[in-house]
This record gives structure tokens, C-alpha cells and sequence, in this order.
């Protein structure tokens, strides 16, 4: 493991930097994922760019009804969350599970993102938030929809010259839930075989589901996706035992998760059903003011 | 390669030395402050036995370049007891068997240490989940979860 590191004084050294350099550069923040591939799959880097004391993207604050976390935000920083975690206990639980509480230190928010793998526990969270990524270089700020931004496994939208600046999805209002479990071949410092988190927005006088999004750490191939006909199963439907089970019965359609070393496909199915299962059983009962 | 200076706080002390971008935290605490306590067990973050605590938080110094540390404040397994002068929990592992080959010790010790320094009673999934970052293949854990109950039993006493 040889290179040589760049240390920005701040975001504009940084962004002049990676500008100039096109190639041969890697952003390194919590080192959880780069250390990794140097030491173990022998990955070559000239240079890398130390970002983990750029402490003005490193925040979670809430403004405008929008939920903002700066892409240096550590995995761990979850836990302090009161205003956000009450409704959103997905951040929290994501902290929880996340690696070993010294990884949960280390690794950040936009490392975790632009991982875009299966195993990036914070991905079926943001999409089932319906996330977006703001994305900065020299030139220009853009925002991109986190399932756009993930395009394939092990590549994210991240063009010349960008950094992930910050993620953004609405801040929870009253009704508004949002969870996530994980399951995997150990009970902790685990990768997820199967890892779901769910969103759902509730009239609590009713019952009824008002808006219900559904993400897997994997759905139909190795990377993380919504299940929009289990999403659709409870939208309009009061949140009730059959109402659950029929929404449970339409994964079979669409999620087809391969085979690895980890599980078979039939078991990840039946591990994501009762996962998710779980996930709306106890929405229910919070809708129920249990 | 480029070197770097950094100044940076290691149980108390200032130091300042040159360091290579890709050495890590491990490298500089091992081989150039002779601080042999946080060990060099599988080098990807895995096996937790190089954690340390930097500015209160524990990280694995196998996963950290020493240049990530500059102007931060370290504590490792020397700094909080002495031979002379033990800390409780050093003191309730010996107490307990809690220490077999001892090659997670430090560590052990150190995630311990960070977690009673905000939560002084923890229940017993508390602590399983505060060492979870670091393996021993000894112990079963059983041994090391008393010595850890002990100790933050006696904290608590010392502090009324």
C-alpha cells in the first residue's frame, strides 16, 4: 500500500483539485472501503485525497421540511438523532447493525453511497426515503434521484470532477415511518444477505396508508431496489393483517434476488417476506397507537 | 512519495513527527512511538484488535492513515493504566480470566473503557454490542462481558 495523499484545506481546494486530476484519484474519508481494496484485492492508487476533516460536510440538519446530511456525516452519527430517528428509526437501526461500532465510526454517509452495492446498508433506507443526492463540482450543483445515482453495481453517477456533496429526503411528519432489518450468516459484523426498509405515511385516524415505499438491499439482481408492486399493494388500504399479507404475496413477483454463497434465492425470498412482514406488522401497531 | 508533519496528541502527549501519506495510524503508533498495545491483526477492519480511541470515539488504526490523526487526540491500551497502577477494568479482567492469549485485550479493554465513559451501567446487550468490533477466539466472550460488568460495577462504586 503505497501513494500519495492530498490534504484539501477545504471544499473549494478539493473540488480545484480533482478537477485538475482526471485520473488515478480516489477520495478517502473513513478508509473502510479503500483500505479494503488495497490490502485485499490489491487495488493500485497514485494518489489519494484525505476529505475526513472537511468538517463543514460533515452535518445532519433539518430545514425547510428537508432532512440534510452532509456526505462526511459518519454511520454513527445516527445515533444522536432525536429530532430526525422518533419517525425515521431506519438511520438508527442502520447505525446499530452497521459493521462493528469503530466501522460505524469510520465510514461516512456519501462512502456508503457511492459504494452503491448490495451490501451499502444505508441504500434500501434512502430509497425507500426517496433520497436525493447533491452532487458538486467546479462548475455546476446537480441533484440526482438516489436510484438514478446508482447505476450499477459498484457504479455510481458520480461524473469528472464531482463529489457527493449531500443527501436529502423529507423530514418526518406525524404518520410518517421508516424502518430497517437486516439479516445475514452471523448476528453482528455481518454483511446483509437480505437487508429491506420500508417508508410509509399514515392517517393515523384511519389507518390508511397514504404514501408506501419498499426497498430491498437487493431485488432483482445484486443491487438495491424498490418493490413498487408491494408498494402499491397498500397504498389507499388501511394498514390491517390482510391487507399486509396480500401486499407480502406480491414479492414473489418481483423479487428475484440470485443465488450466492451467502443464500439460496428461495431463502432470501423468504427471508425479505419475513423481514418486511415484521417491518408492516409493527407499523400497524404503531398506526394502532401500540 | 510525500511526507507530512503532524502534530497530534498520543496519551497525553504531544508529538510531531513526518510521516508517509500511506502509512497508517497502526504503522505510527507501533513502529514509530513503540506503542506495541494496539496489534496488527488482519489489516482490512475486520478482526478490531488495532481499535484505539481517537477525540472519544473508537476507530481501527488499520483502516486510518496517520495523516487523518493530525491534530487529534489518541488513547491507547498504555495510556490508561500502568503496571503500578491499574485501570479497574485491566484490574476485573485478570480478576475474571479474561484474558487468554491476549491479543484482543487492548482492545477489548479500550471499547470497554469508551463505552462506561457514557453509559456506567450497560446492560449486558449494551456490552456485546460496544465490543462488537473486535474478535477473540479465546475466550467465547462469556469471561470478558463479566470482567467488563465487574469493573463498571466498581467504577460506579468509586465514583459515590
Amino acid at each position: 500500500m503505497r501513494f500519495d495523499a492530498y490534504l484539501p484545506r477545504n471544499e473549494r481546494q478539493l473540488l480545484l483539485f480533482i478537477a485538475k486530476r482526471k485520473s488515478g484519484v480516489m477520495l478517502f474519508a473513513g478508509g473502510t472501503d479503500v483500505v479494503r481494496a488495497m490490502q485485499r484485492d490489491g487495488m493500485k492508487l497514485q494518489c489519494v485525497v484525505d476529505i475526513s476533516h472537511l468538517e463543514k460536510l460533515r452535518h445532519i440538519v433539518v430545514r425547510d421540511d428537508i432532512v440534510r446530511v452532509g456526505a462526511l456525516t459518519r454511520i454513527s452519527d445516527f445515533k444522536n438523532q432525536n429530532a430526525v430517528e422518533n419517525n425515521y428509526k431506519a438511520l438508527r437501526e442502520v447505525a446499530d447493525s452497521f459493521g462493528g461500532p469503530s466501522v460505524a465510526n469510520m465510514a461516512t454517509v456519501g462512502g456508503n453511497i457511492c459504494a452503491a452495492s448490495s451490501s451499502a446498508d444505508l441504500l434500501p433506507v434512502l430509497l425507500a426515503l426517496d433520497a436525493s443526492v447533491i452532487l458538486r463540482s467546479l462548475w455546476r450543483e446537480r441533484t440526482a434521484k438516489i436510484q438514478d445515482f446508482l447505476l450499477k453495481e459498484g457504479k455510481p453517477d458520480l461524473r469528472a470532477g464531482e463529489i457527493v456533496a449531500e443527501v436529502q429526503f423529507e423530514a418526518p411528519k406525524t404518520g410518517m415511518f421508516s424502518e430497517f432489518r437486516k439479516i445475514g450468516r452471523r448476528r453482528s459484523l455481518f454483511m446483509a444477505t437480505v437487508s429491506v426498509s420500508a417508508f410509509i405515511d399514515l392517517d393515523l385516524e384511519t389507518t390508511k396508508v397514504k404514501r408506501a415505499r419498499v426497498a430491498f438491499n437487493a431485488l432483482r439482481d445484486r443491487m438495491p431496489g424498490r418493490a413498487e408492486l408491494v408498494e402499491s399493494a397498500l397504498v389507499e388500504k388501511k394498514l390491517e393483517r390482510k391487507v399486509i399479507e396480500k401486499a407480502i404475496s406480491k414479492l414473489s413477483k418481483e423479487f428475484s434476488a440470485p443465488s450466492d454463497c451467502n443464500a439460496s434465492a428461495e431463502y432470501k425470498l423468504e427471508a425479505a417476506k419475513v423481514l418486511l412482514e415484521e417491518q408492516l406488522n409493527h407499523f400497524m401497531e404503531q398506526a394502532r397507537g401500540g | 512519495m510525500s511526507k507530512h508533519s503532524i502534530t497530534f496528541v498520543v496519551n497525553r502527549k504531544k508529538h510531531t513527527l513526518r510521516v508517509e501519506s500511506h502509512e497508517t495510524l497502526l504503522r505510527v503508533l507501533r513502529d514509530r512511538l513503540d506503542l506495541k498495545g494496539a496489534k496488527d491483526g488482519c489489516g482490512t477492519g475486520d478482526c478490531g484488535a488495532c481499535v484505539v480511541i481517537v477525540d472519544g470515539a473508537i476507530v481501527n488504526a488499520c483502516l486510518m492513515l496517520a495523516v487523518q490523526a493530525r491534530n487529534r487526540k489518541i488513547e491507547t491500551i498504555e495510556g490508561i493504566g500502568s503496571a503500578k497502577k491499574l485501570h479497574p477494568l485491566q484490574r476485573a479482567f485478570m480478576r475474571e480470566g479474561a484474558v487468554q492469549c491476549g491479543y484482543c485485550t487492548p482492545a477489548m479493554i479500550l471499547a470497554a473503557k469508551n463505552l462506561l465513559e457514557s453509559n456506567p451501567n450497560p446492560s449486558q446487550a449494551e456490552i456485546r454490542q460496544a465490543i462488537s468490533s473486535v474478535l477473540c477466539r479465546c475466550t467465547g466472550y462469556t469471561k470478558i462481558i463479566r470482567a467488563i460488568e465487574s469493573a463498571a460495577s466498581e467504577m460506579r462504586g468509586s465514583r459515590k
